[in-house]
């Protein structure tokens, strides 16, 4: 190539144009034809998990009401030296007494209900 | 002299039964009504009740308010079986908790709390019978609950006593309420004042409560300290047969080291209620004539 000038450079390069790409021309893979049995056995390991699943969360029936909270089943059990404490610092006997109530467990009574042996087991009496 | 020790100890060896070691060991095992008590307690059903309810249990049994059979028939005749096996336990006439003192406060007394609940169960049922007709019944069920009020301070401390001093005013006031309304006849009169007889003018052993109290080995106690609850102990069960003394016992008390105070019931209180059980039996047995 000749030694140009710059303007005689620029111009020689203003010749270019952009060519418009030819389009891809990609030979299709002929892909191995999948055996029927293979899509029956993809769906039923589907259809079986979604079973599994529906099961699994399905909403179950309304339980019995659970065993009630009999007396005596408080975490802490009852010791003399615990006793004789409540008798010492409590205020009255009715509060020692009071302090002894069995709590019910939260789910075992319906909302708003509570423990019968419970009200039974609070001292009620006046000093 | 050899011979002589020999003859001796054949002597000793026949004249004890082989069995009678065993048979000793099996009366007393067999034969207590906390066995039976505890068994009454395992069969105790619960019933839910709203916060209004349980108010009102509590007055009933105070005597504040009129016992319901629409409202409370249900938790009556679930607990028919702890009841009565409860009932059934009074006939024996030992009753030993076997409460393991060796532990110290860490002893469990929780059959005291089961008590209560189920002393007072058997009011409501007696209540339940009296309402439905069956007075015979609920003379029965009173009187089975004096019987096992009383069992429920049985070798106790002070704390099982108090128990058992509110289960039997329960129970009197169940039976105040029984002659109120039924016409008790003269056998039935005669069954209440059968269960209240061996009950005595106190109606409870409180000395022994109290002597057991301070018997329960309290850990960490130096020899001075331990000598004055000793004393304190004395003092404190003279006062429960002579109120007069209870200021010098009080005195006593106050002077001690904190660590006892700590300990100590407070003998006014424990005297109040001892008093008031008094009153109460007296008032009965003056109904019952």
């Amino acid at each position: 190539m000749p030694i140009l000038d710059d303007e005689q450079f620029e111009r020689y390069l203003k010749e270019f144009r952009p060519v418009a790409p030819e389009s891809l021309q990609i030979q299709e893979q002929p892909s191995p034809a999948r055996p029927h049995f293979a899509y029956l056995a993809w769906a039923a390991a589907c259809v079986a998990l979604l079973l599994v699943f529906v099961l699994w969360h399905r909403p179950r029936p309304a339980q019995p009401p659970s065993a009630p909270q009999l007396a005596g089943s408080q975490s802490q059990s009852l010791t003399i030296g615990r006793a004789n404490a409540l008798l010492v610092h409590a205020p009255s006997l009715r509060e020692a007494f009071n302090e002894l109530s069995f709590q019910p467990q939260p789910a075992s009574q319906p909302e708003g209900k509570k423990s019968a042996l419970a009200a039974l087991s609070k001292e009620n009496f006046k000093l | 002299m050899k011979v002589v020790r020999v003859v001796s100890l054949i002597l000793l060896c026949s004249a004890v039964p082989p069995g009678s070691t065993i048979a000793q060991q099996n009366v007393p095992l067999g034969q207590n009504a906390a066995l039976r008590y505890w068994s009454a307690f395992a069969e105790m059903q619960d019933s839910a009740v709203s916060d209004q309810q349980a108010r009102e249990l509590n007055a009933i049994l105070d005597g504040t308010a009129p016992y319901d059979d629409l409202k409370y028939r249900e938790l009556a005749e679930k607990n028919r079986a702890a009841v009565e096996t409860m009932a059934r336990g009074t006939a024996i006439p030992n009753c030993d908790w076997g409460v393991d003192y060796a532990l110290g406060p860490d002893a469990p007394v929780e059959y005291v709390r089961k008590s209560l609940t189920l002393g007072r169960l058997n009011v409501l049922y007696a209540f339940h019978l009296l309402q439905n007709g069956d007075k015979d019944g609920a003379v029965r069920s009173l009187a089975a609950g004096v019987r096992f009020s009383h069992d429920v301070a049985n070798g106790g401390t002070l704390f099982a006593t108090l128990v058992a001093k509110n289960l039997l005013a329960t129970h009197i006031r169940a039976m105040a309420f029984a002659l109120h309304l039924g016409n008790l006849s003269a056998a039935q009169k005669s069954e209440l004042q059968k269960a209240l007889s061996p009950l005595g003018t106190d109606g409870l052993d409180w000395q022994s409560a109290v002597k057991r109290e301070f018997e329960v080995p309290m850990p960490r106690l130096d020899a001075k300290t331990s000598s004055t609850l000793a004393q304190i102990s004395t003092a404190y069960q003279s006062v429960l047969s002579d109120p007069s003394a209870l200021p010098k016992l009080q005195q006593m008390i106050a002077s001690a080291p904190q660590q006892l105070r700590d300990l100590i019931p407070n003998p006014q209180r424990a005297l109040a209620e001892k008093q008031d059980l008094a009153d109460q039996l007296g008032q009965m047995r003056s109904l019952l004539q």
